[in-house]
């Protein structure tokens, strides 16, 4: 008998930390960046299927850019036809006394990255790497254009 | 546990011979307009009886292909070059078990969660515009064109990366699905598809 009930409180224990872990791990699209998003137009699904996620911070012309990878992955209960399907953008935000301010977007093709300086290094395989593998900041921000595996990507600046 | 499709590597990029012989025959006409053409069925996509409506779009496909191929001048031999039996197994994938997408968007191209500008100059269209098969059959392929070729800075092609690539790059998703990306996964079983439907093994 004790040990059933040990077993059952066991079992409830766990129960709870997975329901906690649920709450937890589900995005709140009315608060942080989110709202700077909405505010500015970009686009989001608010079904759970968007996440988005800090990759650091830049630090150019005497200003501080943060930067954050946007995730939009297609759920099944969500999923519009017979595929699921994808998109990625990287967001940049810029860092002032009054807290964090959307400039705009790049889209692309969800590549792991990393920040090396004034630069985020995305890590292709070599022969994809040797047609744009990178975005520079220069004194002025982020560069208007990028080229990422032989794919060119404007910036698009937040509609405030 | 789901099941990766196997294409030999290179199968579709390096053997234009085998899609010219087996791929891109001309479907029997006896003299019917482009619109009551039929390519056949895909493997695992009935099209008798209730089913009937996947045969619907064999017109829009076979019109946008032979457009698209006239119009860029892309023989079977060329890897730009898209038959209708690989438009076909696209779509299935793309929409095959809906039969609302497959009669409005059935490329899923003007899809609102991945709508980049690109794709107004691109493929011609406009965000959230109703769309018909065969305005979904052409802008797909411009938009299949412009994923599968390589750029320079200065925007100008500089290569054609094959149709597996763009279908790759068509799809998008990034994540992995039993430890392969899901657009590598979602390319392959197009093309393993369009093989067991129209290729050598068909029976």
């Amino acid at each position: 008998m004790e040990k059933i009930g040990h077993k059952w409180r066991l079992a409830v224990a766990l129960g709870l930390l997975f329901t906690a872990g649920d709450a937890l791990a589900a995005t709140d699209y009315h608060s942080g960046i989110w709202n700077l998003l909405r505010a500015a137009h970009f686009r989001f699904a608010d079904n759970g299927d968007s996440r988005a996620r800090r990759e650091g911070t830049i630090t150019a012309g005497g200003k501080q850019y943060e930067i954050w990878r946007h995730i939009w992955e297609e759920t099944p209960a969500h999923m519009r036809a017979s595929t699921l399907h994808g998109h990625y953008n990287i967001l940049v935000f810029e860092r002032t006394k009054s807290g964090l301010s959307f400039l705009g977007h790049y889209d692309d093709d969800g590549q792991p990255m990393h920040i090396q300086g004034r630069t985020i290094k995305f890590s292709y395989p070599p022969d994809e790497a040797k047609l744009g593998d990178s975005i520079r900041f220069d004194d002025n921000g982020p560069p208007a254009e990028i080229l990422l595996n032989g794919e060119n990507h404007a910036f698009r600046r937040a509609g405030h | 546990m789901v099941r990766m499709p196997k294409v030999p590597d290179g199968w579709f990029d390096a053997e234009p011979d085998f899609l010219s012989e087996k791929c891109d025959q001309s479907p029997v006409t006896n003299g019917q307009s482009e619109s009551e053409k039929a390519i056949g069925p895909v493997v695992g996509y009935p099209e008798m009886g209730r089913d009937a409506w996947r045969a619907a779009n064999d017109g829009a496909i076979l019109s946008a292909t032979g457009k698209f191929n006239n119009e860029h001048g892309y023989q079977p031999d060329d890897p730009r070059h898209v038959s209708p039996q690989m438009m076909k197994s696209w779509m299935m994938q793309e929409s095959g078990g809906d039969r609302g997408a497959f009669e409005s968007d059935p490329f899923q191209v003007n899809h609102p969660g991945d709508w980049v500008p690109e794709k107004a100059n691109e493929a011609g269209l406009v965000e959230g515009q109703i769309m018909t098969p065969q305005t979904s059959a052409e802008a797909a392929l411009k938009w299949l064109r412009f994923k599968g070729s390589v750029h320079d800075s200065r925007h100008n092609i500089t290569s054609y990366r094959g149709n597996r690539a763009a279908l790759m790059g068509y799809n998008g998703r990034n994540d992995l699905i039993d430890g392969i990306p899901f657009k590598l996964h979602y390319a392959e079983t197009i093309l393993n598809k369009m093989r067991n439907s129209y290729g050598k093994n068909r029976p």
